[in-house]
């Protein structure tokens, strides 16, 4: 093996391993922010590390420059989309919010009311 | 152990974490859980698509890839603001 190819062995099994313990993240965790808290791992990291084995792989700077640019596409485009959910889940979701220690929005009006709003003045979180 | 055996390797590992996420998706007990499923797994469709694309020798596939990322983007943000504007207020919670 050459030491491309040990490069490119590294980045598939760190991100196949990241993948792997954020699918594990959301099935056990218990709650549905930490469960996107776990996704953002795979979204980041793993798929980076994918297509960076990817750009390596094939030896061309074009197809090495275009990988760049989709990372650089989920990188600008996760956060937004984990923004968006963890908003709609705050404003709609459940009303048991047995982990959500801190609540940073909960003079937001747009809340439903629930026993979260108790919590907020909470010290200890 | 050669470049082609790892990236079965990792394909391997990448079905075991696709089935997990959908898993979540089976259990979810509202929307908001299953799109964080949805969200998961048309990440682990780019990656999949990227280690099929260095299994078949084929960098032409890279560009599905592209198109999956924009995709999934465009659908969990659709979903998220359905979710936002419905008037869907009696999803079960979490169940711990």
């Amino acid at each position: 093996m050459t030491p491309r190819d040990i490069v490119i062995v590294v980045f598939i099994l760190a991100g196949c391993v990241f993948m792997l313990v954020s699918a594990i993240g959301i099935v056990r965790l218990p709650d549905v922010f930490a469960r996107m808290h776990a996704a953002g791992k795979a979204s980041t990291v793993g798929v980076s590390g994918l297509l960076l084995a990817a750009g390596l792989y094939f030896y061309d700077e074009f197809l090495m420059l275009r990988m760049l640019a989709l990372i650089a596409l989920i990188f600008a485009t996760a956060p937004i989309a984990t923004t968006a959910m963890a908003r709609a889940a705050y404003r709609t979701g459940p009303r048991k919010r047995k982990h959500l220690h801190y609540d940073e929005m909960a003079g937001d009006g747009q809340a439903p009311q629930t026993h979260a709003g108790e919590r907020v003045n909470d010290p200890v979180g | 152990m050669t470049v082609a055996f790892w990236v079965n390797v990792g394909l391997v590992v990448l079905a075991l974490s696709l089935l997990l996420c959908f898993v979540r998706l089976y259990l979810g007990p509202n929307p908001p859980n299953r799109t964080v499923a949805f969200d998961t797994i048309a990440i682990h469709a780019v990656g999949i698509i990227a280690l099929i694309a260095m299994a078949s020798n084929a960098p032409a596939l890279l560009d599905a890839a592209v198109v999956t990322a924009v995709l999934g983007f465009v659908g969990t943000m659709m979903f998220a603001r359905y979710m936002e504007n419905s008037d869907l207020k009696d999803w079960e919670p979490d169940e711990e």
